[in-house]
This record gives C-alpha cells, structure tokens and sequence, in this order.
C-alpha cells in the first residue's frame, strides 16, 4: 500500500510520547502525542492533515519535518533518514525540509530586515558573494510579492505580508518538502485565499511537496490532493481529497465533516441526511 | 497612511546616532547625560581637573568652609580634618568609584548573561545547578559575604573589583534565561534554527541584540546599586583603603564632622545622589529606543 520510493517522504508506524508526570516512586508516565502514523507523500503532492485541536496533528508534523526526533517508527525522506536533531548533518537536512508556522509575528527576529532574514537563510547553506545573495533573496520576495518591502522590519508590515516573507524564508531554501502547520489559521479569510493562492503557485513553480496541517477542513480540501483525518493521536483514514471529502468511510471522519458549514440549508439537510441517516 | 505610500516609500534605514538625535531627547535626559559627561570627563583626567593632589593635606588650613561660604578662596569646597581639599578629593574619589563601578557591571552582566544563557540552552541539570546559584545569591545578604571574603583573604583592589562584579549576577541570568526560553520555545530562535543556523550564531546574532534593550535597563538599575556596594563597603572601611580614595570612604570620612564640617561628606553625597538618578533616568529612556517595535513610529 505504501510505494516503496525514494521519490517523496514515507512515514512508517510514527509514535511520538511526552512524559506527562510521574507519581513519587512510580514510573513516568506517558502521552501517546502520536500512535502509529503510517503514510506517504509523493514528490509534488500535497498531503492535507485535518483534526481537532490536540488530535496530534502538529507532533506529526514536527516528527516529519525532524524538529523532533519520533519515539517510534521510521521516516524515509527521499530515501534518506534524518540524522539527530541538532548535528551538524541535521543542520544541512534543514534546506530539504522547512516548515512555516502559524503566527508569522513571532517566529522572525524583530529587529532584522525580512530582506536580511531571507538573505540569512540563504548564506546559511550557500556561500555566496553578498550582491548575489541580496539579489537571490530579493528575487524570492518579489516572488511571494513583497518586491518593494523588503526593506522593512516585521512590525511594519501586516499579518498577511509578514506570512509571505516567512513563506520567502522557507522557499529561498528550495526545499523539497514544506510543512505548513496552521499555517494560514491566524489570518483573515481574504488575506488566507491569497496565501493559499502563493502557496497553490508556489506549488506548481517550484514543484513542492506539501504537507497541510490545519483544522480549517475547506481550506485543506482546496489545497490537498490526499487528505488524512487524525484522532486522539491515530491517523484515521487517509484518502483522496474528493473521495474523503465525498464519502468519508470511517465514523469520525463522517461527524468532523459534518461540522463544516453548508453553503444552503437544504444542502445542510441531505449532508445530515447522508451523515446520520436521520434528522437529529 | 495609505497603503500606496506604505509600499512606493520603503523605510530608509538610519545610524543609531542620527535616529536618537532625531527622537529629540528630553530635557532631563539632555541633563543626565551631561552630568555622566561631567563625570567621566572629570574620571579621566582628574590630574589635570583637580587643583591639589587627593592627600595632600596642609594641617595649618583644617576643617576651612567652602571657599563661597567665607573659606578659603583657594579651597572652593572646603578642607577636611587634615587640611586636604575637599573638591580634589572628590574628583579622585569619582574615578576610583566610576572605575569599580564599571568593571563590576561588565563583570556582572557578562557573567549573568552567558550563565542565563547556557542554563536556558542546556535545561536539565545544567539549568538546575545555575538556577540553584542563582536563588543562593538571593538568599544570601550579599554585603556579609563581601565582608567575610575581605576580612578573610585581606584587601586587594583586584579582589574588591570581582566581588563587586559578582553582585547582582543573579538578576541579569534570570532575565536572560527567561527570554532565551521564550524565543526558543516557540519563537524566533527555534524557528531560525529550523532553517539551519548553528545555535551559537543564533544566539551571537538575533538573541542577544533583542536581549540588549532588557539587559540595558537592568544595568542601569544594577550599576547605581554597585556604586552603593562599594560605598558601603569603603565606609565600612573594607572597601578602598586610605589614602586613597572613593566616594563612600568619603562620606564615611565625613560623617564624624556632619554637625560642625558639614562640606567634607555632602559633596560625596550629591555627586552619589545625581550619578544613580542620571543614569537611571538615562536606562529608563534608552529601553524605549532601543525597542524595535517603537521605531520610525515617532516621525
């Protein structure tokens, strides 16, 4: 079922554990973040992850992009493993893998140019002449749309252009896969439809694999070729967006879809009808 | 501000210098800082300021008024009980105490800082050890603790400078731990990290420039309290020996005459009392520039 390739990431039986207190002489006690994870994404695929708040998705998120290291289980990333979190080789892996968060706000340093981050990014793992880097990072941030801008700090620029430029950070890496975890949830509607657009142009320009975690079920459907559904820290099903989305077989999948507002009421009407067999 | 001009004027980034220059600095800053100019310049070249050397005494013209007052006009503040001007005095008293001053708060901050830093890095018992340091500190009156190392290992000027620096360590590495954790946690320094950059260079080049503004302001709150350390320790008579001199020592001199030579301890005193509030005033107004968040919203 899963494609034994060196094309794209696999992930098998992932299981990540936090220790969650331990009484006075007993053993730790743990926390199943993640139980048992087992999927796939292709090269240039985009896998969308959709769950309630503490489902897991964001562990098995982290785990796929190696910010932290699974408690079980095996990530193949084009065919490579991911060595340990923080060597140096971990470090070089960084330009494969990125991951954009949720709130742009904090995750870049106040007091640097979105050029100069965009730029640090790049030297990182290049070394560059500094007009060849300032004119690579600039090329990424007219790219995203932020031509012009470049030259602010982040407390100048809106929610939205600050998700560009941290868009920027990721991409100018060319990395293979991004991980984009609530990526667009703390955003406005209009201001979500345009980063969902970079990121579907994005997709295509420079051929990323993509990993859509959100609790906001329309926008992964619109985003995502294969959908998986997380509970309680278990993948519960996983599928083609459109066959997911049309008929979902596992129980809960049914109830969380179920939840998305209709567009009419009559539509809301058959959905249930289907759903629950009865009107509530 | 319309959105157009917000993206065909993109912010000119200025030098420091012509931005606090700019920000047209209040009058009461203005003041402070002339004061510690007066002060550091008066630190410097205290041989050339200064009309008489700091013990040299004239027993024949004790105890003289300020010159103003109906003194002496030669003595413009006075004698003390030996005849020695009390104006030279204070002159030299303001560099050996600016120096130990000084050196105590680099010591202090750098100490403090870098130990915040590795605890809020490392966690575990690394983070453990370091955060016990840290509570000792604060258990322990730590004017005793100078007292005893002095008394027990007798005075040096080298010894009294690491003991003053070792004062007040324990607050810079709790604000440093406590910022490092929260930009590692969730914020910038982990999210930088996650593109590849060595942890030292995170620290070296987005953690601790964000950390500046913080750790100013809590210099300027350590560093009139470090003068206040040595002073007590000088008036104690464990602190800078005589014949040299120090503020504290003094004010420890003067206060045997504060009835009848009221001049030999109050100059000290003053120049106490305008160098903490100016460079308290002065911390309190540079946290504001120093915050990035504040910048170019004042134009």
């Amino acid at each position: 079922m899963i494609p034994a390739t060196t094309e794209g990431l696999v992930a098998t039986g992932l299981v990540q554990t936090y220790p969650v207190g331990r009484r006075l002489f007993g053993p730790v006690e743990h926390f199943r973040a993640v139980d048992g994870a087992s999927f796939h994404i292709a090269e240039g695929e985009t896998l969308g992850i959709v769950g309630e708040s503490g489902s897991g998705k964001s562990t098995l998120g982290r785990m796929v992009a190696g910010i932290e290291a699974p408690a079980g289980g095996s990530i193949s990333f084009w065919g490579e493993s991911y060595a340990p979190v923080g060597s140096p080789q971990w470090r070089r892996q960084r330009r494969q893998v990125q991951v954009v968060f949720q709130n742009p706000a904090a995750v870049v340093d106040p007091r640097w140019t979105i050029h100069a981050q965009v730029r640090e990014a790049l030297t990182t793992h290049e070394t560059l002449a500094r007009s060849e880097a300032d004119d690579r990072a600039q090329a990424m941030l007219t790219m995203v749309g932020l031509a012009t801008l470049g030259k602010r700090l982040p407390h100048q620029l809106s929610g939205g252009q600050l998700q560009r430029a941290v868009i920027a950070r990721a991409l100018v890496l060319r990395p293979r896969l991004v991980i984009c975890d609530e990526a667009v949830s703390a955003l406005d509607v209009s201001v979500q439809a345009q980063i969902i657009n970079l990121l579907l142009e994005l997709r295509e320009k420079l051929k990323l694999s993509l990993m859509f975690i959100s609790h906001d079920l329309s926008v992964v459907r619109h985003i995502s070729h294969r959908v998986g559904v997380m509970h309680a820290g278990k993948l519960l099903e996983i599928g083609d967006s459109r066959t997911l989305f049309e008929a979902p077989q596992h129980d809960y999948s049914r109830r969380l879809l179920a939840a998305i507002p209709a567009d009419t009421p009559r539509q809301r009407r058959e959905r249930d009808l289907r759903t629950f067999g009865a009107l509530p | 501000m319309t959105t157009t001009d917000l993206s065909s004027a993109p912010l000119r980034r200025r030098g420091w210098l012509t931005r606090i220059w700019k920000s047209r600095p209040p009058l009461v800053i203005g003041l402070s800082l002339f004061w510690l100019a007066v002060v550091v310049l008066m630190a410097l070249f205290a041989e050339f300021l200064a009309p008489y050397g700091y013990a040299e005494q004239s027993l024949l013209k004790r105890l003289q008024p300020p010159g103003f007052l109906g003194g002496l006009p030669e003595y413009l503040l006075g004698t003390d009980n030996l005849g020695r001007d009390v104006l030279s005095r204070v002159i030299y008293a303001m560099r050996t105490s600016i120096l130990i001053a000084l050196m105590g708060t680099v010591i202090g901050a750098s100490v403090g800082t870098v130990l915040g830093i590795v605890a809020a890095h490392f966690r575990g018992w690394v983070d453990d050890v370091i955060m016990m340091l840290v509570d000792f500190q604060a258990a322990i009156p730590f004017l005793i603790v100078a007292l005893a190392v002095l008394a027990f290992f007798g005075n040096n000027f080298v010894l009294l400078v690491v003991l003053i620096g070792l004062f007040g360590w324990d607050g810079y590495a709790r604000i440093a731990r406590g910022l490092v954790l929260s930009t590692n946690g969730q914020g910038y320094a982990f999210a930088i990290r996650t593109l590849g950059v060595h942890p030292a260079k995170v620290y070296i080049r987005h953690v601790l420039p964000n950390m500046m503004g913080v750790i100013m302001v809590q210099i300027t709150l350590n560093f009139p309290e470090i003068i206040l350390l040595e002073t007590s320790l000088s008036f104690l008579g464990l602190g800078v020996q005589p014949p040299g001199t120090s503020l504290g020592l003094l004010l420890g001199e003067g206060r045997n005459y504060l009835a009848t030579a009221w001049w030999i301890g109050i100059p000290a005193g003053v120049v106490i009392f305008l160098t903490t509030l100016a460079i308290s005033l002065l911390g309190d107004w540079l946290r504001d520039m120093l915050d990035p968040n504040l910048k170019g919203k004042d134009a």
